[in-house]
């Protein structure tokens, strides 16, 4: 196997296997189990009306989003912060290791840690919500299409920060933007246009468009939805390396 | 150098990009369902998930509630009659009554407001948790639901109805009430708060047929009291409410699924009482006052379309 995915294999199961043992993601997958437990009861005990049913899904849908975006972060700011902290970094670049290597290795394990909670939150909501209403499978899809890339957006935005600020601010900044950074907007856009250049993750979340049964987008409009977390993550991981490059370490 | 300035043109691309997915403006859905909102209220589950079982402006709507019982929670309240344009003044009207006429007699609380409904936290008599729900009721505003509630003057509220439609500029229900007690305090700012819905939601015949009463409002107010003299500031702004209440009425006619014979319309999943409510009182007033202060034959061929839109309509077959 080539060496440099080689590396980056042992760089994913290293911050996996950091994932797998803190709490963080215990107590979301404890909350979210709650919520399943919730729904489930409910479900057994025949207590759904329509809308009802209607807005257990979309609250199974937003708290898998929240949560797998708030792991993703609180993942991805502590990532080279901890390995300079604990001085972990210096014998993995003194092996024949780049800092790109290494920096797309933290960014991708992020990645996948976020992807693997937010399939799991996916498989609960499905499991434990009743359907009673229509819904567009379509818009569905396109919002399952679209997350992933606001996880990796989210998962970028928060390496880049805690590469110029501390922990804590790098932490509270990036959890800032990806959750309030969309009310901001439509708070704002129609007197400021400069807050188009906020990033909107919440632009990403087709849950309630699926769950008030609104139609797919058109082709055009999904690409707009595709290419715009990528330009951002582009942005994010360009910078971030960038920056991590010319670091003193 | 060079390298930051290729990023700097991504994140350029990025914030142009950002009008184009835009995508909250859908129409077929169900989120503006207002029906779907109380029901959701009502339901055991919203309960048990607490206030932030709705978005924001659900949630700031429920907090008007609480800022008007006095902070005292108590399980929201709304019937459908009260979500009209119309139930909606009237509901405001009679509050500012109440508190009016406490004013008048003497040693009376005017804040006093009898209505039965549970709070949020229980009685003691209900209460399981003994002495941290003793606490609970200390530490928190609570009132035993036995007593006539107590009301505020709605002056608290009002910032909580420019915050909901701020975080949700669609929030119709939203701009209707808020504009209904803001009118209370200062009617131009109320008008200012429903133009200002209009221009977010420029279809939405509620808040035109909402700003037509708040015109005629007006007018009765310059006329001192009655619509019936020859001023002619009165008449203009009469006629200013009638072109309201007719663009109402036709986005109403736009909007409302076709009856079917045998079925009540209320119970369209897309149309509830109250806009049907609304849709009789903006066909009935865009009539009404194109009779009394326009053209009579324009005001029949207008009765005649609106009969045969709303067959179920009594008033508007005599």
């Amino acid at each position: 196997m080539n060496k440099k995915i080689l590396t980056l294999l042992i760089l994913l199961r290293g911050s996996l296997l950091e994932l797998w043992r803190r709490q963080d993601m215990w107590i979301l997958v404890m909350l979210m189990g709650l919520f399943g437990l919730v729904a489930l009861g409910a479900r057994f005990t025949g207590s759904h009306s329509p809308a009802a049913a209607t807005f257990m899904l979309d609250l199974g849908y937003q708290l898998a989003g929240i949560f797998a975006h708030f792991l993703t972060v609180i993942l991805a700011v502590r990532q080279i912060p901890n390995e300079i902290e604990n001085r972990t970094l210096y014998p993995l670049l003194a092996k024949p290791l780049d800092r790109d290597t290494l920096l797309m290795g933290k960014w991708l394990a992020c990645v996948l840690g976020g992807l693997l909670v937010y399939s799991l939150f996916v498989v609960i909501v499905e499991l434990v919500t009743p359907r009673m209403e229509t819904y567009v499978f379509a818009t569905l899809l396109q919002h399952l299409a679209v997350q992933p890339l606001s996880i990796a957006w989210a998962a970028g935005l928060g390496i880049l920060l805690s590469l110029c600020l501390p922990r804590g601010l790098a932490l509270g900044g990036s959890l800032l933007l990806v959750f309030a950074s969309e009310t901001l907007f439509n708070w704002l856009r129609d007197s400021i246009s400069l807050v188009h250049a906020l990033p909107r993750f919440g632009a990403l979340n087709l849950a309630t468009r699926y769950t008030d049964g609104a139609g797919a987008l058109t082709a055009a409009e999904f690409l707009f939805l595709v290419v715009y977390p990528l330009l951002w993550t582009l942005f994010c991981l360009g910078t971030a390396r960038e920056l991590f490059r010319r670091r003193a370490l | 150098m060079k390298r930051y300035s290729l990023f700097f043109q991504l994140w350029i691309l990025a914030a142009l990009l950002s009008p184009r997915i835009q995508f909250r403006d859908y129409e077929e859905g169900r989120s503006r369902d207002l029906l779907t909102r109380v029901e959701v209220n009502q339901s055991a589950l919203a309960r048990i998930m607490g206030e932030f079982r709705t978005g924001a402006s659900d949630m700031l709507f429920i907090k008007t509630e609480r800022y008007l019982h006095s902070g005292v929670g108590y399980v929201p309240h709304l019937t459908e009659a009260l979500l009209s344009v119309e139930g909606t003044d009237k509901g405001v009207e009679a509050h500012m009554a109440e508190m009016r006429e406490g004013h008048e007699e003497e040693g009376h609380d005017p804040f006093h407001h009898e209505e039965e409904a549970e709070t949020l936290v229980p009685t003691p008599g209900q209460d399981y948790r003994r002495w941290l729900g003793e606490m609970h009721r200390t530490v928190k505003p609570w009132r035993d639901p036995g007593l006539a509630h107590q009301h505020s003057d709605g002056k608290e509220l009002i910032p909580w109805f420019r915050m909901m439609t701020l975080s949700d500029p669609h929030y119709i229900r939203g701009y209707i009430v808020g504009a209904h007690w803001i009118k209370r305090h200062d009617p131009e700012a109320a008008m200012k708060f429903v133009e200002e819905g209009l221009i977010h939601n420029p279809n939405d015949f509620q808040l035109h047929l909402s700003k037509a009463f708040l015109m005629l409002q007006e007018a009765r107010r310059m006329g001192q009291g009655t619509l019936e003299t020859d001023d002619i500031a009165v008449q203009g702004q009469i006629v200013r409410a009638k072109r309201y209440f007719q663009r109402a009425a036709e986005e109403m006619a736009r909007v409302r699924p076709r009856e079917v014979p045998g079925e009540d319309i209320a119970d369209h999943p897309d149309w509830g009482t109250y806009h049907e409510s609304d849709a009789m009182a903006a066909a009935h007033m865009a009539i009404l006052l194109e009779e009394r202060y326009g053209d009579p034959d324009t005001a029949l061929e207008l009765k005649t379309r609106y009969q045969k839109l709303m067959p179920g309509y009594e008033r508007l077959q005599r």
